[in-house]
């Protein structure tokens, strides 16, 4: 049996919703839970796993708080390892404030961040991979790292990793045999020595792929530049604007209203865009005007997508063409203020250019799914060029990656490395690879059940 | 008759338990079969190679007398693995085995604490759960306060030549056939085991021309750190290589050898398979390496290495026939293999006594390994903790980070061994630590301090560590010109684009210490110096790596687990670790984590137990 006492917390987030969960696990779970109910008998025979139909009751008082729902689960076999039970409730703030309230006034305490997952570690029920994966999945907020997550949860990516144990156990098998078996400087050592270099080179040709992958994910969760660019009051910011779905940006008629850029980060599908509202491209004497535009024209050339604003009702500026050829294939057009006028030379333009355009008014709102369709159709080359299927998915991850690089390295680098010294990099590797699926009790895991976990309790 | 430890077996456990235990003041009594032939070596007339000659290094720095008598006995020196690094050589002498015996009985004899008896154990006498003496085929009864048991293949052997079964403890001396059981009585686990040897032949009847020459090193490396006396290559080996036809002939006869006709039961060693096996699981493109070692200086017997077998003794004749130049051969001994009783190790605490019976000590063959390397350093530690625990002094545990010993025991004590264990230098995750050049600097400090070396020799290597430190601190002060390194047209070796400290320069792959002394103008260390010098700084920061990875372990690998530790009582272990730990009960957390099978899950489940448990896992250490 477990020496922890008995915890409750909200499982489900707070706020307003149909249904809320509250999870309460310990010793204590069944007696405590039973104090509450007024179906008393019913919860005291009920059956593990089955969920039945209960009055849920402040204590003493006896005032109904709520209709409830709960299960049972008897220890070992929940997810905590201990004797739990969940109590799913009506939804909003107070019916679940309520609840919790008269669970806490006994012996039941609110639990810690993490506490749930902590105790199904401290017995036995979860690795500290999957207590690690639990807690990344929960803190998902792209898919690429939802799909990580499931996958570190599900031990999906081990398979790969065993694969490269294998691949580094080959290794030194080779380096090994020559030491203990190969006294001789003769043909067959320098062929091992051989094939061992050929392995250490398709390991490090796998580490850095993976590594490659991990970047493109980590940039795009940074955000997406989109940058919205063009000449002064060719409508940036209502664009700007539109796209967010509310005001953020100052919009006038006056020309060069925005001086700096202003960006803001959305979710588009899953993926996270940083929209930037630039200071329009023009001829200033003013200083400060200056820079702005400066700005703008290096966000043109480095961001991911960047969209040429021109409005239907004006000319070509001065400098507006060479702009928009910089800008590269990356550039997408918006005629804007087609309400207004026709610009057959602008759409000439663009189509001799190769760039695809959208003529819109986007002063209107509802052109608002158009014109985002259109855009993201250009930063969905960027998008797809992701691939979602890396193996790394935490900076913890990441690091072990980058140690094991590190390692390749120094055998890569040395022709005279003596295999004893290439045997210590592979095991090093190897450990790494073991640490990466939790198969190793390392330093940093040991530190984490020591210090973290359950010091002290 | 009484004395304080009797040790059985004259063999290479026996004689270091029985010299080391004397040396520290116990009376001890080695009681053996056949006094003529203490020190023998049954099998390969050669000791030392790659792992086992840092064994002897070991011994010798532990006051061991193996590597004293390799050095008297040595005919023919070799350091293997020259190529690579120096972690991993391993120094090898061919040795005349009538030398061998009678330099290990000189030894002993030097010992005035140290009787030997001629005699046949029988019994062990027990008194309640404690070892109290021995009972002999001549019927004495010796008292004793420790027994060390060191009976080789002795127990209940049976050698295989072919269909035939010879009784004995290896061929031409009789088994012992009571003393197995005895042992058992007491609850001690026995299991099988088999190896083998090859036929020794007549060097005269030989044709060298058809053969290889294998000579020794031009400039032989000691074994041992008191030798003084220049080494001499007296013999040489030979190589050769198995033919079609004898491959032909073991094919054709297969049905004949009692290992694949299911009669042997007893494990064999993966590593030094027999010339059918060789030929059956690995084929025979080019034929099998083998090689002929004299088995001394005064007589022609030769010993065909690579070439054991338990086929019969006419098919033996054939197949060794059939070798390059050995068409006239005439068989001095055939091969045979041969199967024992062992004890499973993981009875024994990390001092070799015996979990079961207090005061009794299991050392080399009998805990399963293979070797008189291995079983030299077992009856080492096994005579050193029988002395010391009669003295009441605190046991010595070998750690794995200290030596190939301490790796060798800790292996055989937590993982056990189902074939004879053989050391290899990858057992020792602390390799590049365990080098043959330091064993002296690794074990000498404790052995000086409990009285196992002799002090002058003690103060002439601490002397020797001295200089080498000096030297070293120079090497890390002196700084090298990209101009100096130049102009002795180093530039090729590797490039050196600015000034850079000489042992900064010394840690790349492709510079030796010799091109720095070059460049500096410093004279070269003397060849034992040189080597550990180099490497030393060479491997700097990869011992410093392993040392703050031992560091980091310690905390794990002493914290002790209780005796009534009750692993019924912790859930969330697999049932199938559940079941390894509650077999061996390991010491401590660092044993648990080695059992095979034991995963860091299971490790993470224990930690958490013992936590909770209250039990201050940074304040325990192993006794």
């Amino acid at each position: 049996m477990s020496e922890f006492d008995t915890i409750t917390a909200l499982a489900t987030p707070p706020g307003t919703g149909a249904l809320a969960i509250i999870r309460i696990s310990g010793p204590e779970a069944f007696n405590e839970t039973t104090s509450f109910l007024k179906e008393k008998e019913l919860f005291n025979n009920a059956k593990a796993n089955t969920i039945h139909l209960y009055t849920f009751l402040e204590k003493e008082k006896s005032d109904i708080i709520d209709e409830i729902t709960a299960i049972k689960y008897r220890a070992p076999r929940s997810f905590t390892g201990e004797d739990m039970v969940e109590i799913i409730c009506h939804g909003g703030a107070v019916t679940v404030e309520r609840i919790l309230a008269s669970l806490v006034s006994g012996s039941i305490r609110y639990a810690q961040k993490g506490e749930f997952t902590k105790r199904a570690f401290c017995n036995g029920k979860t690795s500290i991979t999957k207590a690690e994966a639990i807690n990344q999945l929960i803190s998902s907020k792209t898919r690429a790292q939802q799909k990580c997550a499931i996958q570190n949860y599900i031990g999906g990516y081990e398979q790969k990793i065993i694969l490269w144990k294998e691949l580094v156990e080959n290794i030194l098998i080779e380096l090994e045999s020559a030491i203990e078996f190969n006294h001789e400087d003769d043909l067959a050592n320098r062929d091992s020595r051989k094939k061992v270099i050929e392995k250490i080179a398709n390991l490090t040709d796998k580490i850095d792929e993976e590594l490659e992958k991990r970047n493109k994910i980590e940039d795009i969760e940074k955000g997406l530049d989109i940058a919205i660019v063009g000449p002064r009051n060719a409508g940036k910011s209502t664009l700007f604007n539109l796209l967010l779905g509310y005001n953020r940006s100052i919009v006038d008629s006056n020309k060069g209203t925005t001086r700096d850029f202003v960006s803001e980060m959305k979710r588009v599908v899953g993926v996270p865009i940083r929209f930037i509202d630039t200071a329009g491209i023009a001829n200033v004497e003013n200083g400060v005007e200056q820079q702005g535009i400066e700005k703008s024209v290096a966000l043109l050339k480095n961001s991911a997508v960047s969209v040429w604003i021109t409005a239907a009702d004006e000319d070509f500026k001065s400098q507006e063409k060479v702009l928009i050829e910089e800008g590269g294939n990356k550039v997408v057009g918006i005629l804007n203020k087609i309400d207004l006028s026709e610009n057959k030379e602008k759409e000439q333009f663009f189509k001799d250019k190769g760039l695809s355009f959208l003529r819109t008014s986007a002063q209107k709102s509802n052109e608002r799914d158009r014109v985002e369709k259109f855009i993201l159709r250009q930063a969905q080359e960027n998008i797809n060029s992701v691939s979602y299927d890396c193996v790394i998915g935490s900076t913890r991850q990441r690091k072990i990656f980058e140690q094991i690089k590190n390692e390749l390295q120094a055998i890569g680098q040395e022709q005279d490395l003596k295999e004893e010294i290439i045997a210590f990099h592979c095991r090093e590797i190897l450990n790494k690879l073991q640490e990466f699926i939790g198969k190793q009790t390392t330093e940093g895991v040991l530190n984490k059940i020591f210090d973290e976990f359950c010091v002290g309790k | 008759m009484k004395s304080d430890i009797i040790v059985v077996g004259g063999g290479h456990a026996g004689i270091e338990a029985s010299y080391i235990a004397a040396k520290l003041g116990a009376s001890v009594l080695l009681i053996t079969g056949n006094v003529d032939f203490i020190g023998q070596m049954s099998c390969n007339p050669a000791i030392g190679g790659i792992a086992k000659g840092n064994i002897v290094r070991e011994v010798d720095a532990l006051g061991g007398l193996m590597g004293k008598v390799t050095d008297r006995a040595g005919i023919q020196f070799r350091m293997l693995n020259k190529s690579k690094g120096v972690a991993v050589w391993g120094n090898r002498a061919q040795a005349d085995k009538i030398l061998y015996r009678s330099n290990c009985r000189a030894m002993l004899e030097e010992e005035s604490n140290l009787s030997i008896f001629q005699d046949f154990v029988t019994r062990l006498i027990y008194k309640n759960n404690t070892v109290c003496g021995v009972e002999t085929q001549t019927g004495q009864k010796i008292e004793a306060s420790a027994v060390i048991l060191a009976m080789g293949t002795f127990l209940n052997g049976l050698a295989h030549i072919g269909m035939n079964t010879i009784s004995c403890g290896r061929t031409g001396e009789p088994p012992s056939l009571l003393l197995s059981e005895s042992i058992q009585e007491r609850g001690v686990a026995a299991g099988r085991l088999k190896t083998g040897t090859p036929a020794r032949v007549d060097g005269r009847t030989i044709d060298f021309s058809q053969l290889s020459l294998q000579e020794g090193d031009q400039d032989p490396w000691p074994f041992s750190y008191s030798t003084t006396h220049t080494l001499k290559n007296k013999a040489a080996c030979w190589e050769l290589k198995t033919t079609v036809s004898t491959h032909d002939i073991i094919r054709e006869n297969i049905d004949k050898s009692p290992l694949y006709g299911g009669k042997i039961k007893g494990i064999g060693p993966r590593y030094c398979p027999s010339i059918e096996d060789k030929v059956l699981k690995f084929g025979d493109r080019h034929g099998h390496t083998l090689f002929l070692e004299p088995e001394g200086l005064d007589h022609h017997e030769m010993y065909l290495n690579g070439f054991s077998t338990s086929l019969p003794y006419d098919v033996q004749t054939k197949m060794i026939q059939s070798l390059p130049g050995f068409s006239q051969v005439r068989m001095i001994r055939p091969a045979y293999a041969i199967e024992y009783d062992y004890f499973y190790p993981t009875q024994l605490y990390n001092t070799l006594e015996s979990r079961k019976v207090e005061n009794l000590y299991f050392a080399g063959q009998i805990n399963g390994t293979s070797g008189y390397e291995e079983a030299a350093c077992q009856g080492l530690v096994a005579g050193l903790n029988a002395a010391l625990k009669l003295q009441k002094k605190e046991p010595v545990v070998l750690g794995r980070e200290t030596s190939y010993t301490g790796v060798l025991i800790d292996d055989l004590v937590t993982k056990g061994t189902e074939e004879p264990y053989r050391m290899f230098t990858s057992r020792a995750e602390y390799r590049l630590l365990l080098r043959q050049d330091n064993a002296d600097e690794r074990l000498m400090p404790l052995a000086n301090k409990l009285g196992m070396v002799d002090k002058v020799l003690f103060e002439r290597r601490q002397e020797v560590w001295k200089k080498r430190e000096e030297f070293k601190k120079q090497l890390r002060t002196v700084l090298i010109a990209p101009k100096a390194w130049d102009s002795l047209h180093k530039q090729e070796k590797t490039e050196v684009k600015q000034k850079v400290i000489a042992s900064e320069l010394l840690k790349r792959p492709q510079v030796s210490l010799s091109d720095i002394c070059e460049v500096i103008e410093y004279s070269m260390p003397d060849r034992e110096n040189a080597v550990t010098i180099e490497a030393d700084i060479k491997y700097a920061g990869f011992i410093a790596k392993q040392k703050k990875e031992i560091e980091r372990l310690s905390k794990i690998e002493h914290a002790r687990i209780p005796d009534n530790f009750d692993y019924d009582a912790v859930e969330g272990l697999l049932s199938e670790s559940r079941g390894k730990l509650k077999k061996i009960h390991p010491l401590t957390l660092g044993q648990a984590s080695r059992i095979s099978g034991v995963t860091p899950a299971d490790i993470s489940v224990l930690i958490m137990k013992l936590v909770k448990n209250k039990i201050d896992v940074s304040r325990e250490t192993a006794g």
